[in-house]
């Protein structure tokens, strides 16, 4: 029994101060893991606050307003550089954006189909001029698209350069319907790529508030579980 | 017998005056020696599947289908101004069935010309190996610098490479079709494709020229190989 007892001389303080140690590093171990797996690995907080609208709408964001004021497809489109082909079609949106605080524009798009997909532009064009607070200025995006689940699909209009994270942004539902989306597919000649063109004054006033009364909390629309990034 | 005791008895001994840790990674670095004995240390075989030409290839994000090869001095896009030497470009259809767009920066890893000397990147800052050579991609059909390729889209592609002049030009070309992980980065913790791994080999024959865009997409491979 007594071999199974420590002797006494074996436990100096300094070994009893060296476990200690290697205790308290064990701990600091698993509450550090603790901590790393509560916290969140998602972009949930840095979702963005969306605003739903539908074509022709004027959308009030945080740093100004849009309008989408037209939409047409094509599967070739005819620009400065001459006629571009796509796999399947160009997808051509116009668009006013009036800023409100600084002199700003619309500067990040992309497309939400009626699955959810999501498209950049592909080898698409943003061509939106800066303006000053108060001037409208209109716009024209072009995506490179894919016909099938189009009818249904939403643009979403964002200020940040690089994505939609934390941004307030605009989805405008471009009310795209099956038989127009087979109309186009059967469009023969190039789709001349509108020119942006200045408009002039616009309503958004410094001050004004975007229309849902809040200036930074999400907006809720029907699709809004969709709204996260991965 | 005395003499062979001798040795063992001192190695005992030598063993015994050791700690379990010092055993221990004694036994284990001999173990590793005597691996090198039976193969241990040679080069793992890299496991490589090798695929034919028209074949479908699955290396995510994409679907890679390579149809063929040939050389261009002018591919006639002002994407592309006259090569040094030549063009070797890969004639490939590229499908993307994500759920969204994979970004430009991403798919020129999706390929490497395997084998072929002379294939360098122009204007580069330093010399890179030519199996290490990103492509540039253009849309075959008009010619244009592909960007990011959205869900359900399928582009016949040019994956276009460049090689030195006085490069011998090749009569057959092994392009190695790369996959990537869709995982957080490392750096910022967004999502994104990384960590190009190689998937398949295909090695196609270098037919004809190239001398400008295919605006129909149906032009290659024409009956008796020349797009």
């Amino acid at each position: 029994m007594s071999a199974l007892i420590p002797d006494r001389s074996l436990i100096t303080r300094k070994r009893l101060r060296t476990a200690l140690l290697g205790l308290l590093i064990l701990l600091a171990l698993v509450l550090g893991r603790i901590i790393d797996e509560g916290i969140p690995r998602t972009f949930e907080p840095l979702r963005p606050f969306e605003r739903h609208a539908a074509l022709d709408e004027v959308v009030s964001l945080r740093w100004g307003e849009v309008r989408v004021t037209s939409v047409t497809a094509a599967p070739q489109i005819e620009g400065i550089i001459g006629v571009s082909t796509t796999p399947e079609l160009w997808l051509v949106v116009e668009l006013e954006a009036t800023p409100r605080w600084d002199a700003s524009t619309v500067q990040w798009v992309q497309i939400r189909d009626g699955a959810d997909r999501i498209f950049t532009r592909g080898r698409g064009q943003l061509g939106c001029t800066r303006t000053n607070p108060g001037v409208t200025t209109g716009c024209v995006v072009s995506f490179e698209v894919s016909a099938e689940h189009l009818a249904g699909a939403r643009l979403t209009v964002g200020h940040a350069v690089s994505d939609e994270r934390a941004d307030d942004v605009a989805v405008i539902d471009l009310q795209i319907a099956q038989d127009q989306v087979d109309r186009w597919l059967d469009v023969d000649e190039p789709l001349v790529l509108p020119t942006p063109r200045s408009v002039g004054a616009g309503s958004a006033q410094p001050g004004d508030r975007p229309d849902d009364g809040t200036d930074n909390g999400p907006a809720k629309g029907p699709d809004d579980d969709a709204a996260g990034l991965p | 017998m005395a003499r062979l005791q001798a040795p063992l008895e001192a190695t005992r001994a030598y063993v015994r005056g050791r700690t379990i840790r010092d055993v221990v990674l004694g036994a284990f670095l001999a173990v590793v020696l005597i691996s090198g004995l039976f193969g241990g240390w040679d080069a793992a075989e890299r496991e490589v599947a090798i695929a034919n030409v028209a074949e479908t290839i699955e290396a995510a994000p994409l679907e890679v289908t390579v149809l063929g090869a040939a050389t261009s001095t002018d591919l006639d896009s002002s994407d592309f101004s006259d090569p040094e030497g030549r063009y070797i470009v890969v004639v490939a259809d590229l499908t993307s069935d994500q759920v969204r767009s994979i970004p430009a920066l991403e798919t020129v890893h999706v390929a490497r010309l395997h084998g072929v000397p002379g294939v360098f990147r122009p204007y580069a800052s330093s010399d890179i190996p030519p199996e290490r050579v990103a492509p540039r991609l253009a849309f075959a059909r008009d010619g244009s610098m592909l960007r990011d390729i959205g869900p359900g889209l399928t582009y016949r592609t040019w994956l276009v490479w460049e090689q030195r002049p006085g490069a011998p030009e090749p009569s057959e070309v092994t392009v190695g079709i790369y996959g990537m992980t869709y995982r957080a980065s490392s750096i910022d913790g967004s999502q994104g494709w990384f960590d190009p791994t190689l998937i398949s080999e295909v090695t196609v024959p270098v037919t004809g020229t190239i001398s400008g865009p295919d605006p129909t997409g149906d032009g290659w491979p024409a009956p008796g190989g020349r797009p």
